[in-house]
């Protein structure tokens, strides 16, 4: 049924060229389109849906993508833009994020499962306490590891604004995650 | 100098964001094999955790069922209240009730409720056709 369909809306042609542009977005990339979108509107669904969407202009965009110069980039632009829209749109009580923190490490005892929950808790709220676009922009350097000047295409942001942003986003995570260790140091 | 005894010294630039990605990635590697009680540590590791999270529509897929299948379920329970409702209604009159008066009339007129019924069977069956096709190729997306 899936292929008849199929067949209605595209020729061979165009459905190859289709799967080339497709395959282009790795599963690495969906990963951090969607980690990227998650942590912009703070809720697992929403965050699927905008994937969904980006990947839907990826397909409606095929011809001029190839004119592209760095076709990741402009994903996580993309992801950027849809992920701002639906937080804007979407009224409704958003289930957090914080109730999908799973730690998975075996290796750890459970006072050490515990304590690292706390920590990562502390680590979420101070980044709550961040303004939207350093919460980006550590996100982006520090999770998904780009570069300043990929940052700067990803935001619109310069880098110098970039780098003032993450300096301040870090100096409030050190001070957060220091005050909880001499608490727990008595 | 081995970069491992300015450990500190590379810290101290993490925090302050003046640190180039591949002195991150340094940073990042040494907690993670050091695995001590450290902030920076705590933090990378946060980080790392982080970064495995996956897009996984299937769960979505799952909950979209549900949603559906609520959904479902009160529009057929409000179908069922409505029907309830409108079958306790007491009929007006005969007046309102038309008798065709000879059996080709009547036929007539049950040819082109049909005809009307047939309509509307008609393009919902469209309707349906080009639902399961954005369907199909939203599934293809994925």
């Amino acid at each position: 049924m899936f292929f008849c369909n199929i067949n209605i809306f595209v020729n061979v042609n165009r459905l190859n060229s289709v799967f080339n542009m497709l395959n282009a977005v790795t599963t690495s990339l969906k990963n951090k389109l969607f980690r990227y979108a998650l942590q912009i509107v703070q809720n697992r669904m929403e965050a699927e849906d905008v994937v969904q969407e980006v990947l839907v202009k990826v397909w409606k965009k095929e011809k001029d993508l190839k004119g592209i110069e760095n076709f990741e980039a402009w994903c996580m632009t993309v992801t950027r833009n849809l992920a701002l829209d639906k937080l804007r749109k979407v009224k409704r009580t958003l289930e957090p994020v914080e109730n999908h923190i799973q730690i998975v490490d075996n290796a750890l005892d459970p006072y050490q499962r515990t304590r690292q929950k706390e920590i990562y808790n502390i680590i979420k709220e101070t980044m709550k306490l961040l303004s939207d676009d350093q919460k980006q922009v550590i996100h982006l350097r520090d999770i998904e590891g780009y570069a300043y000047k990929e940052i700067a295409e990803i935001t619109g942001f310069s880098v110098d604004k970039i780098k003032v942003y993450l300096h301040r986003a870090r100096i409030n995570l050190r001070k957060a995650l220091t005050k909880y260790k001499h608490e727990l140091e008595g | 100098m081995n970069w491992k005894d300015n450990i500190e010294d590379l810290q101290e630039k993490f925090w302050n964001g003046d640190t180039t990605l591949e002195e991150e990635k340094l940073l990042r590697s040494y907690h993670l094999e050091q695995d001590e009680d450290d902030v920076t540590a705590h933090y990378f590791n946060f980080l790392t955790d982080e970064a495995n999270i996956s897009f996984n529509p299937k769960k979505k897929a799952k909950t979209l069922r549900m949603r559906a299948r609520t959904i479902s379920s009160i529009a057929a329970s409000f179908a069922i209240l409505v029907t309830a409702f409108l079958l306790m209604q007491p009929r007006n009159s005969k007046a309102e009730v038309y008798l065709a008066q000879s059996p080709e009339e009547a036929l007539e007129i049950t040819q082109n409720a049909l005809a009307i019924i047939g309509d509307k069977v008609n393009r919902s069956n469209d309707l349906i056709f080009d639902n399961l096709n954005e369907y199909n190729k939203i599934n293809f997306i994925k």
